[in-house]
């Protein structure tokens, strides 16, 4: 237990010091408040014994710089008085002093007092603790909602459902929340979509969202299978269906979940839509260029015991886009307090309906991450986007050529951000993608061209059955490594993780030259 | 070339540098380094706000290790807050999230400087 003592009067000083030191405390000396201060500054100390009254920073103003620090572990403070000083225990206690010594001082006295402040920290210490490990556990907790959160709640965009083009997108909040989503293709050319939010958060939420989810899906199979003749069941019975198993659960649990039920049928083209309290559906016809918001009447499921499920079409045409989204993307913050809301969302839509969903996700993403400074997500951020149609160039391999040359790795990142999105990617792949694509780009325009501005690198990115393959192509000087060697955890070294990054960041990667002059670097991300 | 913002407030002994920008990499790890050169000549304790940082390469771990190595050779210390995930990964994949203190937020970071 480290005490520091700040007193501008030498013998006191002296003897408070020496007998300290005989009560066996470790002890450091300031001659006067300034001195104190930086040396407070600069590591803590349990206990300050201070003068009263001392030059520019007197016991007080030292007392309420304490204070003020905020720091995590307490300092006790004891401020020094003499009986022929006149002061004011009232001010030193309101600046934040724990206890007095009157000067001259009895040493049994001050060894008593010392002893006061040592039980006091010493329960202060295990407050500490306490509460340290009960974070530890909230930290834990929300490691397993997250885990719960990608396994069980979210999706992958359907293969199958041809006539639709898709992209999906969750980004977790830190307080886990219970947004899930799925599809069901029934064929080519019709797919049940739903998104719902389980209220609450944390676990219980997410629980709730993986059984509503698998429920909802139970009840599709068993209405299909009670049928028999090929006939589907309304999108009315699903929700009806589903809600006879989870309601009574749901108020019993005090619980509920908002929900839009969908199917998209690109024969008759109608869109069925069973709204349980959800968001609203977004709606951009490709016709009059313009989005409309489109929302029913039911109450969330688990709200009361008796309901019956209304559902309302909408006709729709190629090239129309679906846009389902949790509240999670409008209520996104910025640190001034602004949301992002619904306009910017209908705005961004309308902007770039005629883009490829993944094209759209991935600027929607980039617009949430700019406005909240990708923090602080209060709620999950889940958008599904359908357009109709099969993909306007169905790309099973596509690519793009850059200038070689520092400044372009934004804009090529960025490519590869929609590839991989187009591939099925989801947030956290896109990002190993870019990471390992970006390590490579930099080693070609570096060390292949020297980054004179003046070759092309093309990037060429193929479509796999659960992945994606992106080729780096370019001329010049070949570039291929040795063996990679784990970087060592060294602070003096500066550079050399890249190709450690790429590695790590990808399934597969191998380096080639394709012909006499032209060599690639190739990336494989698969998708588990 | 998009450089990286830098801008920075002390309190208490303790600066709170924050870093914002499209990326800190290859592009513009050069102009970093040059900016943030005689930072640490006269102050010690630094606490890195990064949730204005997009995106981060290995040549920008490179030049956060370079503001250590300084920062300690003067007896002081980089703690980083404010931790975009992208970041955080890749920090937590070349291990150098054993070298930097990563807090969720700059209080928690600049509290660890006065205990």
């Amino acid at each position: 237990m480290k005490i520091l003592i700040a007193d501008d009067e030498q013998v006191s000083r002296m003897v408070l010091d020496r007998t300290l030191r005989a009560l066996d405390y470790d002890v450091d000396v300031a001659v006067d408040g300034r001195q104190a201060w930086e040396m407070l500054e600069a590591r803590h100390y349990s206990i300050v014994i201070a003068d009263w009254v001392m030059p520019e920073v007197d016991g007080i103003e030292l007392c309420q710089r304490i204070r003020r620090a905020n720091v995590e572990a307490y300092t006790y403070v004891i401020l020094l008085t003499s009986k022929f000083e006149k002061t004011d225990r009232l001010t030193g206690l309101t600046a934040g002093a724990d206890d007095f010594i009157t000067k001259p001082f009895d040493r049994a006295e001050l060894s008593a007092r010392l002893g006061v402040a040592r039980r006091i920290l010493r329960m202060e210490t295990e407050l500490r603790d306490a509460k340290q490990r009960i974070e530890e556990k909230r930290r834990q907790e929300i490691e397993i909602g997250a885990n719960i959160q990608r396994s069980l709640l979210m999706a992958r965009p359907p293969e199958g459902a041809t006539a639709f083009e898709f992209a999906a997108m969750n980004l977790p909040s830190t307080a886990i929340d219970g947004d899930f989503f799925d599809f069901f293709v029934h064929r080519s050319t019709v797919v049940d979509v739903f998104v719902g939010d389980a209220m609450g958060k944390g676990i219980p939420a997410a629980l709730i969202g993986a059984g509503t989810k698998n429920t909802l899906l139970r009840s599709i199979s068993r209405l299909l299978s009670d049928t028999g003749d090929g006939r589907l069941p309304s999108p009315r019975d699903v929700v009806q269906t589903a809600h006879s198993t989870l309601a009574r659960e749901l108020i019993r649990l005090n619980a509920f979940v908002t929900l839009e039920y969908a199917r998209l049928d690109s024969e008759k083209k109608i869109a069925t839509f069973v709204d349980c309290g959800h968001t609203k559906v977004l709606h951009w016809v490709a016709k009059d260029q313009k989005t409309h918001e489109l929302s029913g009447g039911n109450f969330p499921i688990g709200f009361v015991p008796e309901e019956t499920y209304g559902q309302f079409e909408v006709p729709f045409e190629d090239g129309d886009v679906f846009c389902f989204y949790s509240d999670g993307v409008t209520d996104a913050r910025a640190s001034d307090g602004d949301f992002f809301g619904s306009d910017r969302l209908v705005e961004l839509l309308g902007k770039h309906a005629h883009e490829s969903p993944s094209e759209l996700m991935y600027r929607l993403r980039e617009a949430i991450r700019s406005h909240t400074s990708d923090l602080d997500l209060d709620d999950d951020f889940t958008v599904v986007i359908v357009r109709v149609g099969s993909p306007a160039e169905p790309w099973e391999s596509t690519q793009r050529g850059f200038r070689s040359d520092l400044s372009s790795l934004t804009e090529m990142r960025q490519f590869v951000g929609f590839v991989g999105l187009d591939c099925n990617l989801d947030a956290k792949e896109i990002d190993e993608l870019q990471l390992a694509t970006h390590e490579a780009l930099t080693n070609v325009i570096m060390h292949a061209h020297e980054n004179s501005g003046h070759e092309v690198i093309d990037i060429e990115a193929e479509r796999l059955n659960n992945g994606i393959r992106v080729r780096i192509v370019y001329t010049g000087e070949g570039f291929a490594p040795g063996e990679v060697d784990e970087p060592s955890m060294n602070i003096y070294r500066e550079g050399g993780w890249g190709l450690f990054i790429i590695q790590r960041c990808v399934d597969k990667v191998s380096y080639g030259t394709s012909r006499p002059g032209v060599n690639y670097i190739e990336l494989v991300k698969l998708t588990p | 070339m998009n450089s990286v913002q830098i801008t920075s407030h002390k309190d208490g002994g303790i600066v709170t540098v924050y870093l914002s920008g499209q990326a800190l990499d290859a592009s513009n790890v050069q102009r970093f380094r040059h900016d943030t050169a005689t930072m640490f000549d006269s102050e010690k304790f630094f606490v890195f706000v990064l949730k204005d940082l997009k995106f981060v390469d290995s040549s920008g771990i490179g030049a956060l290790l370079s503001c250590l190595r300084k920062a300690h050779a003067n007896g002081g210390d980089v703690k980083l807050a404010e931790v975009p995930d992208n970041v955080k990964s890749l920090f937590e994949l070349v291990r150098m999230d054993r070298l930097f203190e990563i807090f969720p937020t700059k209080e928690d970071a600049a509290v660890t400087f006065r205990s």
